[in-house]
């Protein structure tokens, strides 16, 4: 195993030699007031969001492809330390703008040191999602970033306080929020239809992760995979092609596990229902692949990934003491009492489509607004997830002060709240 | 390499032990540290061993761990993953080991434990690190100012603000990012004073303009009321980011000071800027902005006119229907558009009666757009104007009428509604009372009385409009409905054969089930054969269903499939849920050579997620390597195959 197996330091040594040039640079193009631009017109070159993209595969191009349906953006570059996903995003790009000009490139660090990018779309592996938004917001971006937004409850709080400290915009790919279906039972809760809340449920997947390495392979040459960067601030491990092409979910260094990849979703749209977006719950009780929670107020959360009715992916269901509410990807939404179901209206977007959720964005980084998915309010509901995995690993109920971000007398949970990140990375 | 070992100890494992899944290993899951370091030492360990002995070590080491790991520090191939167990380890040993490793380290290694220093916060180390902000590698200095700024204390402070002073721009802010976080942990701890100073010295610093923004941020709210001039500057600044900033800041300070100044600005500011001033004005302000929220909303420049009728939406109330009405037939369509959405979300129930007394007597525009917004409002109170717009002999107003009235419908207008579907003979009047009724049925009060109704009308109703009849049912769910679409789906009728399959393929519910399987079982519908046994197999895809019956819908849906593409649809239904029965049932399709791979990749991958001790499991991967052909299913399995002695 060589050094250069283990450290990073060139990639940021060349990005710290090359931030030079953002010495002094404060110029961007003039942004012009929300919807004012609308999807319906031409927008002159000066009034477009400039945009990047960093780490963008399949649901990266998901999101890219509703970003360029936006007139008032102009996506112009791309990083990724594959060089097939470089070769796609540039090929979409391209062919949306009719020209050849979106630039590829293999360091995050050449998107994010160009002066005249506005905004990034980060759509990493999990493991590079925090350091990549830190980064972005020091550069000065703002980020529209996938889920789930961070590893641990240590990145987290990194990741909420550095925006709130550059004062960036950042919306999570946490697009539910941005649905009518789930708004519409959120409203319900909101408006007191179900009565006092007592119960939130959030579907949730298999917890499990492995701490497994899969077979060493032989590493591809650099500028077709850069594997030492791929890994980032992760734990350094041999090669192996799965990881690379998406088989990266499931293993411990990469992956926070079954609660944090829908919870990041499902327990955040329960934050909300509890209006607890500035906290998370007290109490965490495993029970086999369900986590019971528990918040100052008394609401219980349930973290389930069994017993749903079947109305889509990553549903959410909300109890109080006159009614109840469940919804979930399909748009379908089962109420108690049926009378409720008069004041629906019908839904039809999938909850995986995010494209109301971009145009959030987007206007937010015109008006400097908070946008849905803010990183103060995801910074919870990702510690809330962080915190159920880590009393699903212990086996044991554990209780945490929201406030401290500490577990009460659990060192062994405590310790679990960070990992060291591999040199040369920081947060 | 050391066989799978998952993160998972405790209750939490006897619990998937006896769920039959992944059982923890020796090294991820002691709670002996002494295991753990002797894995550390032994030179027969591989790197897998040692990685998650250290990955366990940070969880449970103490200072007994820290001399092996220190050795390990300065060891590039291990210095991160002993940094990783000795980080969260709260003994004044790993300071020391680490204050240590630092004199000597050099390299990536060097940076790791500078990090490591940093979120350990070690004040004790700060002598060491301040000479680093002179070294000549970037990367250094980067890592040691970093650390400082964490370490945060006023002798921090001091060194990085000298520093701040380096004719190297990266270095400069390296070290300016690294104040920002001092300056907020000082001013946590309560020194406000030394933070303002930190802050005002990074924001006139020759530094990157989002260093500086941040600082002036920061300068700003610290100040509270006293940082009013300062944002105020930026509000009139000529740069963008400066502007942009104090429009977020806005929202942080005094609202009867800020006020004031955003009204000014939205005045004095090029439209694209006085747009988003008016925004932030009506956000912050609220009530106090109405005035010239309204205002705008009438009159000025067409940025600034839409920020303002979207502010009408939020704060107006139902006194500007009038001026949103007027807007929403402007001759400037985006003006037009925004005023209409206003009109849709305006808070306030009497906002709903003001547009049905705006109805009485309104111009043919005025009248789509006044039904429109009682549809989307779903505002019972306009039941009587839309009722009547449906009598309307101008055939846009009655299209705008049938699409607000089932966004309004009660039952029985959905009644009402069904008989006009059944009567119309023009495909595009059957489009809107369909796009009405879809909304309506899923809005349905009572289901089954209204399902029974939709039913009542098949038999009667014309071939064009069945469809229509049963694909509504679909929507509505529930007895009533399934029961008329199983019978249609047995009808000699071809058509009808058609929708009713196609419908239960869709169907919304797990009670679906045994309706297909009776239609499956009896043949009643052989042209439709393989969709009925797609929509059995969605059934167990999609649907809460319990495991047991998922699997004998499972082994049911082989029984009957003949394509490969539908064996390989209850495969993936196998793979996404592992058990015991689900791995031999996939077992047994291994030799099938038409779907040998996706079996193999099933049993693979439900093997990867089950515990070594499942009866069967060693010969469902022998199975694999015996049939499978691909290499990347055979190395799954083969690495599984290492689990067994």
């Amino acid at each position: 195993m060589s050094k250069s197996k283990h450290t990073s330091q060139l990639n940021r040594r060349e990005f710290l030699s090359r931030s030079a040039v953002l010495v002094g640079s404060v110029g961007v193009p003039l942004l012009v007031s929300g919807r004012a631009l609308g999807l319906n017109g031409s927008v002159a070159a000066s009034e477009r969001i400039v945009m990047g993209g960093i780490g963008i595969g399949p649901r990266g191009r998901t999101d890219l492809s509703c970003f360029l349906r936006n007139p008032d953006v102009h996506f112009v570059a791309v990083a990724d330390p594959q060089s097939e996903r470089r070769r796609i995003v540039k090929e979409m790009v391209d062919k949306h703008y009719q020209n050849n000009d979106c630039q590829t490139y293999h360091y995050l660090f050449d998107v994010l040191n160009r002066d005249d990018i506005d905004a990034v779309l980060i759509a990493t592996g999990d493991r590079w999602h925090t350091m990549a938004s830190i980064l972005a917001a020091k550069a000065g971006k703002d980020i529209y970033c996938e889920k789930p937004c961070s590893m641990t409850i240590a990145e987290s709080r990194a990741l909420a306080d550095t925006i709130r400290r550059y004062g960036r915009i950042y919306q999570a790919g946490t697009q539910r929020r941005n649905i009518g279906n789930f708004i519409f039972a959120i409203n319900l809760v909101h408006s007191g239809k179900l009565g006092k809340l007592h119960t939130v449920h959030a579907n949730t997947l298999d917890p499990r992760t492995t701490r497994d390495w899969l077979p060493a392979e032989p590493e591809p040459p650099k500028d077709v995979c850069d594997w030492d960067l791929w890994l980032g601030p992760c734990p350094w491990r041999p090669f192996n092609q799965r990881y690379v092409n998406g088989g990266w979910r499931g293993f411990f260094d990469f992956h926070g596990g079954g609660i944090l990849e829908w919870g990041s979703h499902t327990v955040d749209l329960c934050q909300w229902a509890n209006q607890a977006d500035d906290t998370a719950p007290i109490e965490y009780e495993p029970q086999g692949n369900h986590v019971h929670a528990t918040y100052a107020n008394g609401v219980k959360l349930i973290m389930r990934d069994t017993g749903w009715l079947g109305l889509g992916t990553c549903s959410v269901r909300f109890e109080g003491d006159e009614g109840w509410v469940e919804t979930g990807d399909s748009g379908q939404v089962a109420v108690f009492p049926e009378s409720l179901r008069s004041e629906m209206p019908v839904f039809t977007m999938a909850g995986t489509d995010p494209s109301t959720h971009i145009r959030d964005f987007l206007d937010c980084v015109k008006s400097r607004k908070q946008p849905a998915s803010n990183a103060s309010v995801v910074a919870q509901s990702h510690i809330a997830c962080h915190a159920a995995y880590i009393a699903w690993q212990l086996g044991r109920k554990v209780r945490f002060d929201p406030v401290k971000e500490e577990f009460i007398g659990d060192e062994e949970a405590n310790r679990l709240r960070s990992r060291a990140l591999r040199e040369p990375w920081h947060i | 390499m050391r066989a799978t070992t998952v993160l998972h100890f405790g209750l939490g494992l006897l619990l998937v032990c006896a769920a039959g899944l992944l059982e923890a290993q020796d090294l991820a899951t002691t709670q002996d540290v002494s295991q753990l370091v002797a894995a550390l030492k032994n030179p027969a360990a591989t790197d897998h061993d040692k990685a998650v002995a250290c990955e366990r070590l940070a969880v449970l080491g103490g200072e007994d761990a820290v001399p092996v790991l220190k050795e390990m520090l300065l060891d590039p191939k291990f210095s991160h993953y002993a940094r990783y167990a000795l980080e969260p380890i709260p003994s004044p040993a790993v300071d020391e080991a680490l204050r240590e490793a630092l004199a000597k380290a050099e390299g990536g290694v060097r940076l790791g434990i500078l990090n490591s220093i940093g979120n350990r916060r070690d004040k004790g180390a700060t002598s060491l690190i301040a000479p680093l902000l002179e070294n000549s590698d970037l990367a250094v200095v980067d890592a040691a100012a970093s650390a400082l700024g964490r370490i945060a204390t006023p002798e921090t402070a001091e060194i990085l603000s000298k520093a701040l002073k380096d004719d190297r721009p990266p270095a400069r802010s390296a070290v300016a990012d690294a104040l920002l976080t001092c300056a907020e942990r000082l001013n946590a701890a309560g020194q406000r004073d030394l933070a303002l100073r930190l802050w005002d010295t990074v924001r006139s610093a020759d530094v990157p303009g989002a260093i500086r923004v941040a600082a002036l941020q920061a300068a700003i709210i610290a100040r509270g009321a006293d940082g009013i001039d300062l944002w105020k500057e930026q509000v009139f600044s000529d740069n963008e980011k400066f502007f942009q900033l104090a429009m977020q800041v806005a929202r942080k300070l005094p609202v009867n000071s800020v006020l004031p100044v955003l009204t000014e600005a939205v005045t004095k500011l090029p439209e694209t800027r006085a747009a988003v001033a008016l925004e932030v004005a009506a956000d912050i302000g609220s009530k106090q902005a109405l005035p010239t929220v309204r205002q705008f909303a009438q009159q000025g420049p067409r940025a600034v006119r839409q920020a303002a009728l979207r502010s009408l939406a939020k704060i107006g109330d139902a006194s500007d229907v009038a001026i949103l009405l007027a807007a929403s037939v402007d001759t400037d369509e985006q003006i037009a558009a925004e005023a209409r959405e206003a009109l849709e979300i305006l808070p306030g129930k009497e906002v709903n009666q003001s547009l049905v007394q705006a109805a009485s007597g309104a111009a043919k525009d005025k009248l789509l757009v006044i039904l429109n917004a009682l549809g989307q409002r779903r505002a019972s109170e306009g039941l009587k104007t839309i009722r009547e717009a449906m009598r309307s002999d101008d055939s846009e107003v009655r299209a705008a009428a049938v699409a607000a009235l089932g966004k309004v419908a009660r039952d029985d207008d959905i009644v009402t509604l069904v008989k006009e579907l059944v009567q119309t003979e023009s495909e595009s009047e059957r489009a809107v009372l369909m796009e009405a009724l879809r909304t309506a049925c899923q809005r349905a009060g009572d289901r089954e009385k209204v399902a029974a109704l939709i039913a009542a009308q098949l038999q009667s109703a014309p071939a064009s409009a069945r469809a229509n009849l049963l694909e509504l049912l679909g929507v509505l769910g529930g007895k009533t409905a399934l029961a008329t679409v199983a019978e249609a789906a047995k009808s000699s009728d071809a058509d009808l054969q058609d929708a009713a399959t196609a419908v239960l393929g869709n169907w919304l519910s797990a009670d679906v089930a045994p309706v297909i399987w009776s239609l499956i079982e009896s043949n009643a519908a052989p042209r439709y054969r393989v969709r009925l046994i797609r929509a059995y197999i969605r059934v167990a895809r999609q649907f809460r269903v319990p495991d047991q019956e998922r699997l004998e819908m499972c082994r049911k849906a082989l029984s009957v499939a003949e394509r490969p593409d539908e064996r390989r649809l209850v495969l993936d239904v196998l793979r996404r849920n592992p058990s015991p029965e689900s791995l031999a049932l996939a077992a047994e399709l291994v030799a099938q050579s038409d779907i040998q791979e996706a079996a193999g990749d099933a049993v693979v991958t439900i093997a990867e997620k089950l515990n070594r001790n499942v009866p069967g499991l060693k010969e469902a991967l022998q199975t694999v390597l015996q049939h499978c052909r691909n290499a990347q299913i055979r190395a799954r399995a083969e690495a599984l195959m290492k689990r067994f002695p």
